[in-house]
């Protein structure tokens, strides 16, 4: 609760400047309505909402089943689109930690998907077991088979990709914005090249295939997750893009997520009023790298094969992108983010060649009408605008000036 | 269940073309509804999906394919006395097994799908051969080369190319027989296709005493191989082998003679293209290439009238691609002979069809003669050379030298 | 590691040849990022795209326009490379401009985060790409039909420029290729330099880079200094678009073509210091050397993570790369 006296001022003083931006439509006072309302219940109203739109998230893969769609909707939400949205949405929500809270300029998020991935492929034994075959010594009846065990690889995965990331980020974290941007980039090439080349460990260009499909057998629950476009790892995912949304939102929230803010703000005054600006830059590093490398595990036991080539710097700046779109720095935005830049393409089909062009023209048009993003964190809108006193004003007499 | 969805596909369809602004009435080829007709044959709705790069950085070296098995379709869909309707359609994964799961979910969704056209590339079909082999829908790639994909247990996949090992011993051959190489330079472009090809060339020159002078890979993509090359000339090879496309080698090519290393140079498959002939220009001498395909027939020029500027210039999948396509339609063809209605009955009657194409009863292509070893489902061959051609290239042209048991022979 | 020294120390003069070469190229197309961040502030993932429809509009020049089908000598190879160089430079400029104008300018006037001028430079570079490989006569755009440019395939040039050695030094042939390029990369980087420091243009593009706000008290026009640093950005990447596809590797031109140099210029970029004109120069000679050494040492498989490597370590020790940033420092 300590925290909602300034979000109330924070909720007061962006109105007062939304309605100084926009004037007084009647949308927007109804949307500032809805909210106060909103906050108003927190109490019984707001879980018992989250509890409905998790229930129809979980359920979307069926609808397939019970009604009949249009194909555009049943590409939507069948389980293969859906489970690249939620691994997406996934690497959304952690790169959105590392470029929306701390502000830090991250190109390289894909290089830690990929430790999540091989270090999947490699404990599983699966990459033995294609070497073995590649050299005659392995045969069909050697192919990994999932252990209970198996699932701590994601553990394991967060523990590498956390180690990653403290190696990355610990030399490199110092560097300002857009030198950061490069060091990244080169960090996800590194990653990339050495999986390419480190035949003996990673198999190398051949890549990991027959990475075995989880299973849980426990008690009474009994389920094994089949290949690729099975809808259960879409709920798997699912389950974790929850988890990553609760314990985030706590994280904003906390002592952490203030430090984010006033390092966001100004690094310098951050510093002097004592804030460990490093460690707490180098905590949101290793908060994205672990969501990546959770994904990572989860995307190489659905898709049972992986080789670099699909970790190349595109995919960095897709996610990217996705947390861009969607507002730096609001978790819902990044949710948003990943779904329509994952469904996008995939509802639009019918338009084959056009689709790249189109998606292209998309994202210059969404960043030119909103620049902050589709859902901006409010927070985050408010230091936009707060850099405005400086920023914004001169802009607008230019403005006026060019139109006199 | 199949009726409702197939009747959603149309109204869908047409929605999606509408969108598209071009008009097109559509369906009047009988939704199936129709149970008599005048026509010479009632024809089956079915629907067969080319999976890889549609579009994407990698989607030159299948989309040729494809075409070919376009035109392989339409000649069918044409003919009048062809039991079924092909409709092709596209599955884009841009070559990556993580746009996979969507694209596969669409396929085995589709009620008619009955097979695959792909998928193009080795790692998608890694990715997608165990959905497919659960649904039990045939699917057959003419451009994914890697071996381990006949190691993988599919009973539902073939392969109407040769892979890698077929086409890398002979090369090696080539080099220490033909062109009596002392010692070889080996260089591949690091991806799947061209290491597993330039480390067979590698293994076989090993054992034919043949000393390898180095064997490194390239940074795919890259405009000036020119520290590459001083590389390669510090060890002064007799010959230099490279495992990768066209638009590497083609380069490398040009700027080895440019910086005057003039040893013979050697690649596979993959560079066999008028890429190459453009990139090296002039450089292009004492070069030599290996290919599992006959590119003399007349096919090839077919294609290139036929497709005019959207011509590839790999043309080598085109008659692949052609070939496969009408193997399908030819499995079909039996199937619905054979009284087989639904598209479950179709997929079993395609692979009881393609699993019927052996040593004894092959498939003549336009590109080669078909055959499918019963238990690897690759190519088979009496002999595995004779799928093996080799090519020499001069400026302008590359021209056919003959199979490999005559080249090698002689 | 005994190996890579003796490689190294055996190939030391041609791999110096070969890595000053690639540093010239890499530096020709740094300055357009350079110009644009150091006024801006702003990286121009677009530039790439720039570089590429200036390959395609060299092609043209090339094999449509002049009709070149084989090289040419003297006075004509003259004629033709200046008669290819005026419209990729005007095809760059214009390019560059026409970004700015429908990627930035809007977010400019929203005050718009950093970070959404990047998402908006990655959205126009993808959908320039794409537009490109539309323009193979066989697509439609709303009810226009395109027109047959490029397409999906690489194409390649005729070739402009016969290769010959001009001399040998240490035993290394250097060949008349190498010598235009790294001339014309000096070239133009001394021109670019002049008209930073020495004209009325440059001293508003320095002021506007140094403090926006003052400069438009001072009566700086701030929108015409910032279009006319992206045409100047723009015509330095067409001027270097057209040397590589016909004088440096001779390269084909091909709609992905700008990625991988884009990458590489601005990583030269940043290692010389980003903003710098002088630095973009150095950071492309030291990141061609690394390759080129590079290669000889470990095989061309680990360039790019020796590269990415060294620039970590010269921004842990110089922070700002090697030169610091500031146009004109």
């Amino acid at each position: 609760m300590t925290g909602s006296i300034s979000d109330r001022i924070a909720d007061a003083q962006g109105r007062a400047k939304a309605l100084v931006r926009n004037g007084t439509g009647p949308v927007r006072a109804a949307a500032i309505r809805a909210r106060e309302w909103w906050n108003g219940h927190r109490r019984w109203v707001q879980p018992l909402a989250w509890f409905v739109m998790i229930a129809i998230a979980f359920l979307l893969p069926l609808l397939d089943q019970w009604f009949t769609l249009p194909i555009w909707l049943q590409r939507a939400t069948s389980g293969g689109t859906l489970s690249r949205v939620a691994l997406f949405t996934l690497f959304a929500l952690g790169l959105n930690v590392v470029v929306g809270f701390a502000g830090l300029l991250d190109l390289g998020y894909v290089a830690f998907w990929a430790i999540g991935a091989y270090t999947a492929g490699i404990l599983t034994g699966a990459a033995d077991y294609t070497k073995g075959l590649r050299a005659g010594t392995a045969d069909l009846a050697d192919k990994p088979v999932w252990e209970p065990w198996m699932w701590l690889i994601l553990v394991a995965a967060l523990a590498f990709a956390v180690i990653a990331g403290i190696v990355l980020g610990s030399p490199t974290l110092r560097l300002r914005g857009d030198y950061l941007a490069i060091v990244t980039l080169g960090f996800g090439e590194i990653v990339r090249i050495t999986a390419n080349n480190l035949d003996t460990v990673t198999v190398g260009p051949r890549g990991i295939a027959s990475i075995p499909h989880p299973e849980i057998h426990a008690g009474p629950v009994d389920l094994a997750w089949g290949t690729l476009i099975d809808d259960k790892y879409y709920w798997l995912l699912l389950v974790f893009v929850v988890l990553w949304i609760v314990a985030i939102r706590m994280l904003d929230r906390s002592r952490i997520g203030r430090a984010w803010v006033a390092i966001r703000e100004d690094e310098i005054a951050a510093g002097a009023m004592g804030v460990p600006v490093v460690r707490m830059k180098l905590a949101a590093f290793v908060i994205g790298a672990s969501t990546a490398g959770v994904g990572g595990v989860i995307y190489a036991e659905q898709v049972n094969f992986i080789n670099p080539p699909t970790f190349s710097i595109l995919q960095s700046i897709l996610i990217l992108s996705m947390v861009v779109i969607g507002g730096m720095g609001s978790t819902w935005g990044a949710v948003l983010g990943a779904t329509l830049v994952v469904l996008l393409p995939e509802v639009f089909r019918e338009f084959e060649d056009y689709r790249f062009f189109v998606f292209g023209v998309t994202i210059v048009a969404v960043m030119a009408f909103r620049p902050q993003g589709l859902l901006p964190s409010r927070r985050r809108a408010l230091e936009l605008r707060g850099h405005t006193v400086e920023d914004h004003l001169p802009d607008v007499e230019v403005a006026e000036g060019e139109s006199g | 269940m199949q009726q409702r969805k197939k009747w959603l596909r149309a109204v869908s369809l047409v929605s999606g073309l509408a969108l598209v602004g071009a008009a097109c009435g559509s369906d009047d080829e009988g939704g199936g509804a129709s149970p008599t007709g005048t026509a010479p044959v009632e024809k089956v709705e079915v629907t067969i999906y080319g999976q890889g790069a549609w579009t994407g950085p990698a989607n030159y070296l299948v989309v040729p394919s494809f075409q070919g098995a376009q035109m392989a379709f339409d000649e069918l869909n044409a003919d009048a006395g062809y039991p079924a309707t092909i409709t092709f359609e596209q599955a884009d994964t841009q070559g990556s097994p993580d746009n996979a799961p969507p694209v596969v979910e669409e396929i085995v969704g589709n009620p008619n799908t009955v097979a695959v056209h792909g998928p193009g590339f080795s790692g998608e079909s890694e990715a997608s051969g165990d959905t497919f082999e659960e649904a039990g829908i045939p699917f057959v790639s003419a451009s994914a080369t890697n071996p381990g994909l006949s190691q993988k247990g599919w009973t539902f996949w073939y392969r109407g190319i040769a892979n890698d090992d077929d086409q890398g011993t002979p090369a090696a051959q080539y080099l220490a027989q033909v062109l009596s190489a002392s010692s070889v330079f080996v260089t591949h472009d690091k991806s799947t296709y061209g290491q597993g090809l330039a480390e067979v060339v590698r293994d076989t020159l090993e054992s034919e005493g043949v000393d390898v002078a180095g064997f490194e890979g390239i940074e795919t993509g890259a405009e000036d191989f020119s520290a590459l090359i001083s590389d390669i000339e510090a060890s002064s090879p007799d010959a230099v082998y490279f495992g990768g496309y066209d638009f590497d080698f083609g380069k490398i090519v040009k700027q080895a003679r440019d910086a005057g290393l003039d040893v013979p140079m050697m690649s596979g498959d993959g560079s066999v293209s008028s890429t190459l002939i453009d990139l090296a220009g002039s450089g292009l001498t004492d070069v030599y290439l290996t290919c599992p395909c006959n590119l003399t027939g007349d096919f090839v020029q077919q294609y290139n009238d036929k497709y005019g500027g959207e011509a590839s210039s790999v043309p080598i999948y085109v008659a692949e691609g052609y070939d496969v396509a009408n193997l399908l339609g030819e499995g079909i063809k039996q199937a619905i002979d054979g009284g087989a209605t639904t598209p479950e009955e179709i997929r079993a009657g395609i692979k009881t069809y393609l699993d019927s194409v052996t040593t004894d009863s092959p498939y003549q292509g336009v590109a080669k003669s078909y055959a499918f070893d019963p238990s690897t489902h690759e190519l088979a061959a009496t002999e595995r050379l004779e799928l093996i051609y080799f090519y020499a290239a001069v400026p302008g042209e590359i021209t056919l030298e003959g199979q490999a048991p005559e080249v090698l022979g002689g | 590691m005994g190996e890579c020294v003796t490689n190294i120390v055996d190939q030391f003069w041609a791999q110096t040849r070969n890595g000053v070469t690639l540093g010239a190229i890499y530096a020709m197309i740094a300055l357009g990022y350079t110009m644009v961040y150091g006024v801006l502030q702003l990286i121009n993932f677009a530039h790439s795209e720039v570089f590429m429809v200036s390959t395609v509009v060299t092609l043209f020049a090339v094999r449509n326009w002049m009709g070149v089908t084989e090289p040419v000598t003297g006075v004509l190879l003259v004629i033709v490379l200046i008669g290819a160089l005026i419209p990729a430079m005007l095809a760059g400029g214009g390019m560059a401009v026409a970004i700015e104008r429908l990627a930035y300018r809007p977010l400019r006037r929203r005050g718009a985060p950093r970070l959404s001028f990047l998402i908006a430079a990655i959205g126009a570079s993808l959908a320039i790409q794409y537009l490109f490989v539309l323009m193979d006569g066989q697509h439609y755009l709303l009810w226009f039909k395109l027109p047959n440019i490029l397409g999906p395939n690489p194409q390649s040039l005729p070739e402009v420029m016969q290769t010959q050695t001009l001399f040998t030094w240490f035993g290394t042939e250097i060949s008349n290729r190498r010598v235009v390029v790294v001339v014309v990369a000096v070239a133009m980087m001394v021109v670019l330099d002049l008209i930073v420091r020495r004209t009325r243009v440059g001293r508003g593009i320095r002021a506007v880079a140094q403090d926006q706000e003052t400069a438009a008290i001072m009566g700086v026009d701030i929108e015409r200094i910032i279009v006319l640093t992206f045409l100047i950005g723009g015509i330095m990447a067409g001027a270097a678009g057209m040397l590589f596809v016909t004088i440096a590797p001779g390269a084909p031109a091909f709609w992905f073509i700008g990625f991988f140099p884009g990458i590489k210029a601005f990583t030269a970029a940043v290692l010389g210091g980003i903003g710098n004109i002088r630095g973009a120069m150095l950071g492309g000679l030291l990141l061609g050397l690394v390759e080129a050494y590079g290669t000889a040492c470990t095989g061309a498989q680990w360039v790019n993570v020796i590269a990415f490597v060294v620039l970590v370590l010269v921004l842990m020790v110089r922070p700002t790369g090697i030169l610091g940033e500031q146009v004109g420092a």
